[in-house]
């Protein structure tokens, strides 16, 4: 697995306080990872702060799985 | 003890001479009549944006363009009523969010009150030269220090208030239904929670105002939950049982007669739990006989319409206009209470009463 993923799950497992197994690609933040709507904007805050760029809220709510952040964040470097 | 009575709310420099809101109430129970009168009294009066449009003749064939043109009315209203505080209520999920914020704004209204979601963006709307204060409405202390520490970092600005609304509230609210009962989100215990996750963020010496909703019937009430931290009080139920209320007199009536077992939750097509008063309709849609009707305009960003049972804001509006065999009422958890219909002022001078024999007892 690439530099880029493994420094996601790790923002991901801090914010929502899951396993670092259990975040794969597919993985879905609200049904698989437990995440609420609070969850999401301080996963999203969290993101923007770590990798220093900015997510417009629209494109936030859009996120619906680890790729879609993923992708946004390779795409946004 | 001194006979001071009420402790005014201060909202981003306004001056709320009692420390009440009107909490917004939609589909166009509080509009500029109410709104208008409880600024009067002294309070923070409010009108509710949700399904503003609707009151228009064309609301279902141009809701968008309806929407803007009687917000802009009410507000217009209003203000020819008042020189009291005024303010809008504009929920986040509304797919108009942006168009109804813009308006307030483009209006002048003293103050935008912003709840059911997470007013993130709120301070994007913001005009040079028009001093509207935002104040978001959450219903934990999570909710209250995101938004704080989110308006700060990006633009610099810091709520000028924030309600906390408890799960006895009216309406829509922020809990899973299994969490309404349990003693861990009570009023008394978000307040002070909500007080200290505000603190990190105060301007200064001066805190962001609380100002504490959900069930708060009594004079005495706003004084134990000042006691508790709160800067004041938002209510709406006990503005509904007023001369001034813009909904009808059948609206009203459904409050005046309302018993404790009336109450019910329920699961609103928007996607979360609400207090509403059970009747023939909210039977037949428990039973399964409402079926997806036609859609005007997809008003609520988490509304599936192919599959609600019904209409919300239709319905509301039905309720709203005394139709409520084809709606239903929203109302807080001590409706029961509720025992007659008086003027606004009556009312405030009714709690500022109570409020002084607590404060002195």
């Amino acid at each position: 697995m690439d530099e880029l993923f493994e420094r996601v799950k790790k923002i991901i497992a801090d914010k929502l306080e899951v396993e670092e197994g259990k975040i794969t690609m597919d993985a879905s933040f609200r049904q698989d990872l437990g995440a609420d709507s609070l969850d999401t904007y301080e996963l999203v805050y969290a993101i923007e702060e770590e990798f220093n760029i900015k997510i417009e809220d629209e494109k936030a709510n859009e996120f619906e799985t680890v790729k879609d952040a993923y992708e946004f964040i390779k795409s946004a470097q | 003890m001194s006979l001071s009575g009420w402790t005014k709310l201060r909202i981003g420099g306004l001056i709320s001479r009692i420390p009440i809101v009107q909490g917004g109430m939609g589909v166009g129970i509080s509009l500029s009549g109410l709104a208008a009168a409880t600024a009067n009294s002294g309070g923070v009066g409010v009108i509710a944006a949700a399904g503003i449009g609707l009151l228009e003749p064309d609301g279902l064939a141009d809701f968008v363009g309806a929407s803007v043109r009687a917000l802009r009315r009410e507000i217009r209203r209003a203000r020819e009523l008042t020189k009291g505080i005024l303010g809008v209520n504009v929920m986040v999920a509304l797919t108009n969010f942006a168009d109804m914020v813009r308006t307030a704004i483009e209006e002048g209204i003293d103050v935008i009150f912003c709840g059911a979601g997470l007013p993130v963006n709120l301070p994007e709307f913001l005009k040079e030269g028009i001093r509207t204060r935002l104040v978001p409405i959450v219903s934990s202390a999570r909710a209250a220090a995101l938004i704080a520490k989110r308006w700060l970092s990006r633009y610099s600005y810091r709520p000028d208030a924030v309600v906390v609304e408890g799960p006895k509230a009216g309406g829509h609210l922020g809990f899973a239904p299994e969490q309404l009962d349990d003693p861990a989100y009570r009023l008394e215990k978000l307040v002070p929670e909500v007080v200290a996750a505000l603190l990190p963020f105060a301007d200064g010496d001066t805190p962001i105002p609380v100002i504490a909703a959900g069930g708060v019937y009594s004079g005495a009430d706003i004084h134990r939950l000042q006691q508790l931290g709160a800067a004041g009080v938002q209510m709406a139920t006990r503005f509904v049982a007023t001369d001034e209320c813009d909904a009808s007199a059948a609206f009203k009536e459904t409050y005046i007669n309302a018993v404790e077992s009336d109450l019910t939750i329920i699961a609103s097509p928007v996607g979360m739990p609400g207090r509403a008063l059970n009747n023939g309709f909210l039977d037949a849609v428990a039973a399964g006989r409402k079926v997806p009707n036609a859609c005007p305009y997809h008003c609520i960003a988490s509304c599936d319409a192919a599959t609600a049972p019904y209409c919300i804001s239709r319905a509301l509006l039905n309720a709203q206009r005394g139709k409520l065999d084809q709606g239903f009422a929203f109302a807080g958890a001590n409706v029961a209470r509720v025992e007659g219909i008086v003027p606004v002022q009556q009312l405030v001078d009714s709690l500022a009463a109570e409020y002084r024999a607590e404060e002195n007892g």
